[in-house]
């Protein structure tokens, strides 16, 4: 019952404005102070939360999208995108998805898609008279490939919270982007021919694709190392995410030739306030998570689900639901670290597959992002466009549909994410 | 007062510089001494870790004073001018609460925990839980700051919240 209270007065301050620390924190303080519980257990789990080596990996690949985005990298990726699907029908919405897919190798952060490429995308369709509302709709969408494709943010804090490895949620994820991506190109592809919009007059030439290729190919490299390192087993996520820096730093500093030491600095205090700002919710939400086992939240949850039904897809499908009800109002961080603790041990009870859970839990959240009122990504889209939220909006209801399509598919398909994982580390 | 503010933020923002360089350059230098020179780096991933926690403690003034904490700012568009300045007000004391209950938590835990230490880099407990009462004892001054600001400005911030 007093876990109830818990959520309810987070619930609370949260709508009232407070910020996601204070919302999450307070209660939890009140309730340690109600139960005459020492001072010393608020300070040991709010700094023992952070105390995780997958959890390093977050600022380093946070610092990685930063770099690229400050080296000017995004531009080479975003002309190589457009002389490889410029033709297609949407020309530069087609540009926009499948450039969003590359950078998401690299970015494991939808925001940070937006804040870099999305800025050159939603310009150059300007240009090419898209309406910058449609232009700001294809980037939210596509965007969040990038917190699905590793290596993945969300994936990474999913993973430390609920005990599941990091490297087979990354791994798991693969295939779900790919399917959004190729989900969101067809979407593009039927609305542009039902719109006229305008594409490149002539597919590219060999040499035109190998001219853009070149260019774009160290930032190209930059996924493949990362999952190659993973498969084989040489790295850890955190290596990888630090090998991955020293990898952007060099090809911006030898290849490109266009990172400065103020763009160095510039990315870094991105980063810093990117991932402190995260981090500062995970060590604030761990005493969240010690006092709902206390109260036996996920016990009360697991027997209350169970008794609905065992059926590991019906619960599927009454997670899903509540996930999207909740990424309507919570950012996906704060989502994943109140509710996976909570789900995760009823799910997997009836049988579902953790990493898998793990996926559905994370893209589903993610198309929280981009429904109002608490869309980071349709804030930020709609900021960079200069478009108000509610074009941005209407232009978004025809991509929900491909995003849906591919959260039901991922929850039921389950080898669509257990696939890589199991041929990489077994089942 | 102001100059003391602001030099505290210049030193919050390049000491978290230098925790997210260490922060990168650890596991970087693990990977090569094994990798290269077959030499595994005991602690190193310890002292990752302790990086992390430095880098969030210290670097959470530095977001606050940013606008980089998240928020749903709806609820309180809908409300009136003053009422929305009381509401903001109140939330940067409960702000203030918070974080010193935090450093007050940190300075008793390190009271507590003065011999001990951590297990392979066999570093003091009051080094270990330093950063948290550290970064509690700086978002304290950084919230203390802007209950002052809003309070002395008389009416409501539109916008706390800044994302790009």
């Amino acid at each position: 019952m007093q876990g109830l209270f818990v959520v309810l007065a987070f619930l609370a301050l949260f709508v009232l404005g407070f910020p996601v620390v204070l919302a999450i924190g307070i209660p939890c303080i009140v309730y340690m102070f109600a139960h005459g519980l020492p001072m010393e257990l608020v300070a040991q789990r709010t700094l023992y939360a952070l105390d995780s080596f997958p959890l390093v990996a977050v600022p380093v690949f946070l610092f990685v999208g930063s770099l690229m985005n400050s080296a000017g990298i995004s531009r080479y990726i975003y002309r190589f995108a457009d002389t490889a699907t410029g033709r297609l029908p949407g020309g530069l919405a087609q540009v926009n998805i499948f450039g969003s897919l590359i950078f998401a190798g690299m970015s494991g952060s939808a925001l940070a898609d937006i804040g870099g490429l999305g800025r050159i995308e939603i310009d150059a369709m300007r240009d090419k008279g898209f309406k910058p509302a449609f232009a700001a709709a294809v980037t939210s969408a596509s965007a969040i490939v990038g917190p699905i494709f590793p290596p993945s943010i969300p994936l990474i804090i999913y993973g430390t919270v609920t005990g599941v490895s990091v490297i087979q949620l990354l791994l798991g994820g693969i295939v779900p982007a790919l399917l959004c991506v190729a989900m969101l190109m067809l979407t593009t592809g039927w609305l542009a021919t039902r719109r006229n919009y305008p594409r490149a007059p002539r597919g590219p030439t060999r040499a035109e694709l190998w001219r853009d290729f070149k260019p774009a190919f160290p930032a190209i490299m930059a996924p493949v190392i990362l999952i190659t390192g993973m498969l084989a087993g040489f790295f850890t996520p955190t290596e990888i995410a630090a090998v991955t820096v020293l990898y952007a730093i060099l090809i911006s500093s030898l290849f490109y030739r266009e990172l400065t030491w103020a763009g160095v600095v510039r990315a870094a205090f991105e980063t810093i306030r990117a991932s402190a700002g995260i981090l500062l919710i995970v060590a604030v939400a761990a005493l969240f998570g010690w006092i709902l086992s206390v109260e036996q939240v996920p016990q009360r949850l697991t027997s209350l689900m169970l008794s609905i039904s065992s059926n590991p897809y019906t619960l599927l499908l009454i997670v899903n639901l509540l996930l999207l009800i909740v990424g309507m109002f919570l950012d996906s961080t704060t989502a994943i670290l109140v509710i996976a603790p909570i789900i995760a041990k009823p799910l997997v009870a009836a049988g579902v597959d953790p990493v898998h859970l793990g996926m559905v839990v994370v893209f589903n959240l993610m198309v929280g992002l981009l429904t109002p009122p608490m869309g980071l990504a349709l804030f930020l889209v709609a900021d960079i466009a200069k478009v108000t939220m509610k074009d941005v909006l209407r232009e978004m209801l025809p991509y929900y549909v491909p995003l849906i399509v591919t959260l039901l598919l991922i929850t039921y398909v389950p080898a669509l994410t257990t696939w890589i994982p199991r041929l990489a580390v077994g089942p | 007062m102001t100059q003391l503010l602001a030099s505290v933020r210049t030193g919050v923002r390049w000491v978290s510089f230098v925790l997210l360089a260490l922060l990168v350059l650890t596991p970087l230098a693990q990977v090569v001494m094994r990798g290269v020179f077959n030499v595994p780096m005991a602690g190193a991933e310890e002292l990752a870790r302790y990086f992390l926690i430095s880098l969030t403690f210290i670097a959470a003034a530095y977001v606050t004073e940013q606008g980089g904490q998240i928020r749903m700012e709806e609820f309180q568009g809908l409300l009136a001018p003053r009422l929305r300045w009381l509401l903001q007000l109140a939330i940067e004391l409960a702000g203030v609460a918070m974080f010193a209950v935090l450093l007050v938590a940190a300075v008793i835990t390190i009271a507590n925990n003065l011999r001990n230490q951590t297990a392979t880099l066999e570093m003091p407990f009051w080094l270990f839980m330093g950063p948290l009462a550290l970064g509690s004892l700086l978002l304290v001054v950084e919230t203390v700051a802007m209950f002052v600001h809003t309070l002395k400005r008389r009416r409501p911030e539109d916008k706390q919240t800044v994302l790009s």
